[in-house]
């Protein structure tokens, strides 16, 4: 029981960086809600012409992920935008080779009880507001 | 008489001598080589040749190519050839056009192809020759962007896939030795270019090439 209430601590403690949870690696989704084209740079990989209202999402592993968002050139307005995503790696002890859940009394030994690694995502919505005062 | 006119004349009247001096080159069942080289015009055709906002503007439009060519000739109806081929894709209207909204970019993008034809030849009167072009092989795409302080690629186009190619050539014999040929191909990429919010466009490409054609 008290295992699962530390589960959920930490789900709540992640939770402003938590859509989903993924066991390959996390993922960042950058989503436009302005009215205008965006070319978005994640971790240094340009996403070009990403449409109003459109998104992107790319797999990224544990760590510090520089974000910059920007209005596609040619549309008679600048600004840009800069933010700091972090995707943390989770470690849980989940249940034991039994299928109970893990705790000392049931487990015998470290090795009967299974651990699994998640990795938290990030989503940041990009706002005009958020662009506005920006030049390029 | 001006000089073009003479010109001209002296092209007409060279024509004949040129006919009568050229050898079929497919009289021999023996198999022989060419290598070839020919420059023109390449036309980026569809959607993905279009600014994906800007209405009316070419991010990607027609200039020059060139290609080189080896092909072995196995009888007279029938060639096998390998082709390489590079273009610059024109960018300058779109570079015009984020210009005259305040923005400074410079931007150059390019497309090249490594083919292998198959040229078979429904008609040839031992100078004069039609042949069909059925080509596959890899299609290379980049492009690159500068805008303020942001220097970026275009991740968009396929970079690297697969192509497919068709067209038509008219090729004379002008020596036992030398052709000259016109081609007009359509070449279509088997990946689409892909913007960063998943949508995507076909890449196809209109070669119109002419050039000259040597007997190893």
């Amino acid at each position: 029981m008290k295992s699962r209430f530390r589960s959920f601590l930490v789900f709540l403690l992640l939770l402003p960086y938590t859509a989903s949870y993924s066991d390959s690696g996390g993922s960042i989704s950058v989503r436009n809600a302005t009215e205008m084209y965006l070319h978005i740079i994640v971790g240094g990989d340009p996403h070009l012409y990403v449409a109003p209202g459109g998104s992107i999402s790319v797999s990224s592993e544990a760590g510090t992920h520089f974000i910059s968002a920007f209005y596609s050139p040619g549309q008679g307005i600048a600004g840009v935008a800069d933010t700091i995503l972090s995707i943390s790696r989770v470690e849980t002890q989940t249940a034991d080779c039994q299928g109970n859940e893990c705790n000392s009394s049931n487990c015998s030994s470290e090795s009967e009880s299974e651990h699994s690694t998640s990795y938290t995502s990030a989503t940041w919505t990009v706002r005009p507001e958020a662009l506005a005062g920006g030049g390029e | 008489m001006n000089s073009l006119q003479r010109m001209a004349l002296a092209i007409v009247l060279a024509l004949p001598t040129c006919r009568a001096t050229a050898q079929d080159p497919q009289d021999s069942t023996a198999t022989f080589w060419t290598f070839g080289i020919a420059g023109g015009v390449n036309i980026p055709t569809g959607g993905w040749s279009e600014h994906p906002y800007a209405r009316g503007v070419k991010q990607f439009g027609s200039a020059w190519t060139g290609s080189a060519e080896i092909a072995v000739h196995t009888s007279r109806r029938f060639s096998l050839a390998i082709i390489g081929s590079y273009a610059p894709l024109a960018t300058d209207d779109w570079t015009e056009y984020a210009a005259s909204q305040g923005d400074r970019i410079e931007s150059s993008a390019s497309l090249g192809m490594v083919l292998l034809a198959l040229r078979p030849r429904p008609y040839t009167d031992g100078v004069n020759a039609i042949t069909i072009e059925l080509a596959g092989g890899v299609l290379f795409t980049s492009g690159k962007e500068s805008f303020g302080s942001f220097n970026y690629e275009y991740t968009f186009l396929p970079g690297v896939s697969a192509t497919l190619e068709g067209g038509i050539e008219y090729e004379r014999w002008i020596s036992a030795e030398m052709a000259i040929f016109v081609r007009g191909t359509y070449a279509f990429g088997l990946a689409d270019l892909e913007y960063g919010d998943g949508r995507t466009s076909a890449l196809c490409t209109a070669p119109i090439i002419a050039g000259l054609r040597l007997r190893l």
